[in-house]
């Protein structure tokens, strides 16, 4: 796994900018700040990383690993303070440019630079495309970094579907398809199990010896600068920067960090680096042994525990059993299955298979008095971050159905307890992240559960908040008699548990406590016993190749290959990227459905649905005069298309009502606060007579005004049986007033009791 | 007891979420005042600096008296082109109107000889050309009569029209704009908030956190309608009353209580529709996509801005199972016409139910996804 001392930089004749020093710095930082508004995520670092090394950025979340890298790959606007890495100041665009094609940045997040849709092939051609290489270099590269990694009889599955270890190869794979000088890693392997990272590492320690034992001219070997949160994994790198809330707290070789500190792990020696006032309180995690025998009280007890979704088989037959008061880990590599075992466990998910009990009781996911005797804390934080700290305390509490007097006793306790009352009224989101994690913590605790489940509660965290938090759990565990289940992927958390379970792929390889599972597999530290596990359960298999042997293809090939220029703007760039977002979109039908659906939808909502005409209104007609001019006009007006003979309902009941006061505004039955009428039109001087008006003039007789009427009744019309008379809609909107509907019409509607209505 | 506990604790949980939220409160605040009023106030006459052009072959008094009727604001003023440049202006989208006065116009008017004026429009410009069409046919027509007669006035008709408008005697669209926009935003706001109050939690991971404690999922649904309805509620009763009332000074007919109880009882069909596309969504940008494609309809098809009787059969018995359909009606009579409850509780009944269906489908859906998204 260690990387071999690196032969001496061969870059001495170089003609590039390169290398005018020996061991010369790749980069170099002089008094950089950055900072998010209010918050300083760098303040003043100056500081040279030496060529063609391995070089190691250590130090926990947040304190400004990130950001560095970011700047020295030009992802970043300089605020303060002068870059330069590759010979050049990056704050020149110029530089940033020419050089730029020469870094490659693999940013953090498992797969976060990878399209998840896309498959292994086709991400690999995206990012070759985006250096302009011809299709025949393409699949040359392709084919010897996926032979090198394993990847060969992948290339068609989607990046989205891979394993954590999978996806961090070709994450690997794209960072080096374009043959970078200077390789920057920002934490590429949080969350991976142990062997695919040593495989990982091995991969990159072969691609760099063998660069730097080619006769290369143009090239030093490789630089490779790697922040990671992982203090063993540092061990094997050639030279180290630690890091605390934005500063460089010391630089050098493993071994003089080591020696500067005089600890035996990197971890001590962390701890031991950071200010005095950080320290204070930091003791050493000690662990009381569990009480043995007598108390066999069961907690947990889990009976072939399946989940599948689709074809996708998460978890795979688990089952063990925890005592009460036991503390129980479950370690393996991000997605192995911890998470929705646990999620099984707490109820959230119902198992596809088998069963789990909890304190002998059968979880179900219905059954609310169960959730009360557990705590739970999930992955990463996720309280309210818009409640402060004691209103999450309280409302948690609440929900938990803590008796209201009690609740304060309680949070008071939680707050004393878990070292918060100096936070006690902040917002969360403005605390450190250790600090959030004890919050958590004291929020799965506030209603005194007797089981914690806690998923990797401790990502992230410095090692100084780690270690108080393990303290607070084994307090717990051993004062409380609370049993802790927990999940890691951190091996000197696993060795701290009572027993533990290493998983993969959905099954628990095998359980037992860490000093017996160290001693079964003969192996020096429980590391290797986990790996060697996970090579008896062949997850060596998705290897295909040892990485060592087939790195020389790869750098053969790289070197042959004609280097990107950068170009302002290049048709070969646009065209990859119009390609991959073609991809994306076809491999994503729900966007697809709603862009394409979407606007058809709008299109007829907006054609079909909205009319700026005057149509159909409802009107009455108050006919106080009864004579033929007046009802001619009311019989014109509902053979305007502006008005609906639907309501004629409401005319006759108003023609034939009895009088309403001349001067009254509306005739107060039909006063139109319902809107059945939007227009009356009352005609005046009454003179007694009684011809009523028809009931069923025809829809659109004004309109049309030939042929009968009978054609043209609304709701011989709506029946369909008469369709061909006139067409729905005229032509052309003929004026009404000056063509009033014919005479015959009215005669023979008045005169004809065979009207259709 | 603990049920409606634990939606209460939950709901001033959302409250606070809120309350935290400068985007979401600016939101809010914006909609309910600004959006208001400038709906009210900017809203433009359909017939404002229409660009008219006049080809003048007569170049007599009459001529020029038609061309001095165009006058802003109504139309920009007249541009005197030649005949040739007709053709030119309007397919640049140059002028909308075009008038040719022919020559000896003012001669064979006098003479009684009914000359014609040709009257270009170019109907590819909406409103304008529709309402402005009929605007400057008058406009020539009163000039011309006026020319003949020799004097201004009208001739008297045979059948005077006394013109009663009710409601909006000026037929000031201010009025009708402002309450409009109101009903939309209660519609928009509701849905985006509770929409967003879910996919937040989903995004923080705090969902997941919730479902391991002793609450049901109805809980959780119904804390984010109460407490979101609660906050549209208010902010659209301030609205009315400080910046329709207050600042716009638009009378409103009816009881402002029954409005809002016309609202609850719509806030509860889109509250329940919020937290249904929540659930549909993966992430906030999807579900703003579904918002524009549900928003839309909903709003530009319940009859706020274009009568319902206009629409097509199909889609206002479509509509009909929309709840926008019912409040806009509701409101409009409440606000309008000052309906009370015996002429409201058609549409009532229809929101109750409509939100009653809503909220079923919501919870089972809610139910059915909640597991997925921790």
């Amino acid at each position: 796994m260690a990387p071999p001392p690196l032969v001496d930089s061969r870059g001495r004749d170089a003609p590039g900018p390169v290398a005018h020093l020996v061991p010369g710095p790749v980069a170099s930082l002089v008094g950089v700040g950055l900072r998010y508004g209010k918050v300083v995520a760098l303040d003043n670092i100056s500081l040279d990383l030496p060529a063609g090394r391995m070089v190691g950025l250590l130090g926990p979340d947040g304190v400004g690993k990130s950001s560095l890298l970011a700047l020295l790959a030009g992802a970043r606007a300089i605020q303060q303070g002068q870059v330069s890495a590759l010979g050049g100041d990056m704050a020149s665009a110029r530089h940033r440019g020419r050089v730029c094609p020469r870094i490659s940045y693999m940013p953090q997040g498992l797969g976060k630079n990878l399209y998840p849709t896309l498959s292994i092939e086709e991400n690999l051609q995206f990012f070759g495309r985006l250096f302009g290489h011809s299709a025949a270099e393409r699949r040359r590269r392709i084919d010897a970094l996926t032979a090198s990694t394993g990847l060969t009889p992948f290339l068609s599955r989607p990046a989205g579907k891979l394993s954590g270890g999978m996806k961090q190869k070709l994450g690997l794979c794209c960072a080096l398809i374009h043959d970078p000088d200077l390789l920057i890693l920002d934490e590429p392997t949080t969350g991976v199990d142990p062997l695919a990272r040593s495989q990982f590492w091995d991969l990159i320690t072969g691609i760099r010896s063998f660069d730097a034992a080619q006769d290369r001219p143009e090239r030093t070997g490789m630089s490779v600068i790697v922040a990671t949160a992982y203090m063993d994994e540092a061990q094997g790198f050639d030279w180290l920067v630690a890091m605390d809330a934005g500063r460089v707290l010391a630089t050098g070789t493993p071994a003089e960090l080591l020696a500067r500190t005089g600890s035996d792990s990197l971890d001590a020696a962390f701890i031991a680096l950071l200010p005095e006032d950080r320290r204070r309180g930091h003791r050493a995690v000690t662990i009381p042994p569990i009480a043995s025998g007598g108390d066999t009280d069961i907690a947990i007890e889990a009976n072939d525990l399946t989940m599948r979704f689709g074809d996708f088989v998460a978890v795979d037959h688990v089952s063990f059993s925890i005592r009460r008061g036991e503390i129980f880990g479950f370690i393996g590599s991000n997605g192995c299955g911890k998470s929705t075992t646990m999620k099984m466990l707490t109820g959230l998910l119902p198992a596809s298979e088998g069963n789990a009990a909890l304190f002998g009781q059968a979880v179900d996911p219905r059954d609310i008095a169960t959730r009360r005797r557990v705590g739970y804390m999930s992955q990463a934080f996720s309280l309210y971050s818009e409640l402060t700290v004691r209103q999450n305390l309280v409302l948690h509490a609440r929900l938990f159905q803590v008796p209201e007097t009690e609740i304060p006793a309680r949070v008071d306790e939680m707050v004393e307890r878990f070292g918060l009352a100096e936070s006690v009224d902040a917002l969360p989101d403005r605390l450190p992240l250790g600090i959030r994690q004890r919050l958590s913590l004291a929020v799965a605790m506030v209603h005194r559960p007797e089981l914690l489940i806690l998923d990797e509660p401790t990502s992230g965290v410095d090692p100084i908040a780690r270690d108080s938090l393990w303290q607070l759990m084994i307090d717990l565990a051993r004062r409380d008699q609370v049993t802790i289940f927990i999940s890691t992927h951190f091996m000197n958390e696993a060795g701290r548990c009572d027993r533990i379970s290493l998983m993969h792929a959905g099954r628990v390889l095998v359980t037992d406590t860490p000093a017996e599972l160290v001693r079964q597999r003969g192996a020096a530290t429980l590391e290797a016993a986990f790996i060697g596990y996970l090579e008896d359960a062949g997850a060596r298999g998705e290897v295909a190749a040892p990485p060592v042997t087939a790195a020389p293809s790869v750098s053969t090939i790289q070197a042959t290959a004609p280097r990107a220029r950068r170009i302002p703007f290049s048709l070969g760039r646009a065209w990859s990227y119009a390609l991959r977002e073609t991809l994306e979109l076809r491999r994503d039908p729900m966007r697809a459905t709603m862009a394409l659906l979407g606007t058809a939808l709008l299109m007829f909502v907006f054609g079909y649905g909205i009319s700026l005409d005057v149509e159909d209104l409802s009107y009455a007609v108050l006919d106080r005069d009864r004579t033929g001019l007046s009802q001619n006009y009311a019989l014109s007006l509902s053979g305007s298309r502006t008005s609906s003979s639907a309501r004629r309902s409401s005319m006759t009941g108003i023609s034939t009502g009895a009088c309403a006061p001349v001067s009254s505004r509306w005739p107060s039955r039909s006063r139109p606060a319902s809107r059945a009428t939007s227009l009356a039109v009352t005609a005046f001087r009454s003179v007694p007579g009684s011809m009523a008006p028809c009931r069923c003039a025809p829809r659109r007789c004004g309109a049309m005004c030939r042929g009968c009427i009978r054609d043209g009744c609304w709701s011989r019309q709506k029946s369909g049986s008469a369709k061909t008379a006139q067409p729905a809609r005229p032509p052309s909107r003929p004026a009404f007033a000056t063509t009033p509907t014919c005479a015959a019409c009215r005669r023979w509607c008045r005169r004809s009791s065979l009207c259709c209505c | 007891m603990a049920h409606l506990a634990n939606i209460y604790r939950l709901g001033i949980k959302e409250l606070w979420s809120l309350a935290r939220d400068p985007m979401m409160l600016v939101l809010i605040a914006y909609t309910f005042t600004v959006s208001i009023y400038v709906a009210a106030t900017a809203m433009p006459e359909t017939l404002h600096k229409a660009p008219i052009a006049i080809v003048d072959e007569d170049g007599s008094p009459l001529s020029m008296r038609i061309a001095s009727a165009f006058y802003p604001p109504r139309f920009d003023p007249p541009a005197m082109i030649g005949l040739s440049e007709i053709d030119a202006g309007m397919d640049a989208g140059t002028y909308t109107f075009v008038l040719d006065i022919p020559p000896d116009f003012q001669r064979d008017v006098l003479a009684g000889r009914s000359p014609a004026i040709q009257h270009n429009v170019d109907a590819t410009r909406m409103s304008q050309a529709f309402t402005g069409s009929r605007f400057v046919q008058q406009m020539v027509l009163g000039e011309v009569g006026e020319f003949v007669q020799r004097y201004r006035g009208s001739a008297p008709l045979p059948v005077e029209l006394a013109l009663r408008t009710r409601f909006n005697p000026n037929l000031e669209q201010s009025w009708f704009g402002a309450l409009m926009e109101i009903i939309n935003n209660v519609t928009l706001l509701s849905i985006i908030l509770t929409g967003a109050a879910l996919i937040r939690e989903r995004e923080h991971g705090t969902i997941e956190h919730l479902l391991a404690m002793p609450v049901t999922p109805a809980e959780i649904m119904l804390a984010k309608i109460w407490s979101m309805g609660l906050v549209v509620l208010l902010a659209a009763g301030v609205a009315l009353v400080l910046v329709v009332q207050g600042v716009l000074r638009i009378p409103i007919e009816g009881s402002l209580a029954l409005f809002l109880v016309a609202a609850t009882l719509h806030l509860f069909a889109t509250t329940s529709l919020g937290i249904f596309m929540a659930t549909l969504a993966r992430s906030m940008p999807q579900f703003g996509m579904l918002a524009v494609l549900i928003l839309l309809p909903l709003q530009l098809l319940s009859g706020n801005s274009t009568p319902r009787e206009s629409m097509p059969e199909l889609v206002q018995t479509l509509m009909l199972g929309a709840p926008t359909t019912h409040f806009v009606t509701a409101a409009q009579a409440i606000l309008y016409r000052g309906a009370g409850l015996d002429v409201v509780w058609p549409p009532f009944l229809a929101l109750a139910a409509i939100g009653a269906v809503f909220f079923g489908i919501a919870l089972t859906r809610f139910r059915r996804t909640i597991s997925a998204m921790a």
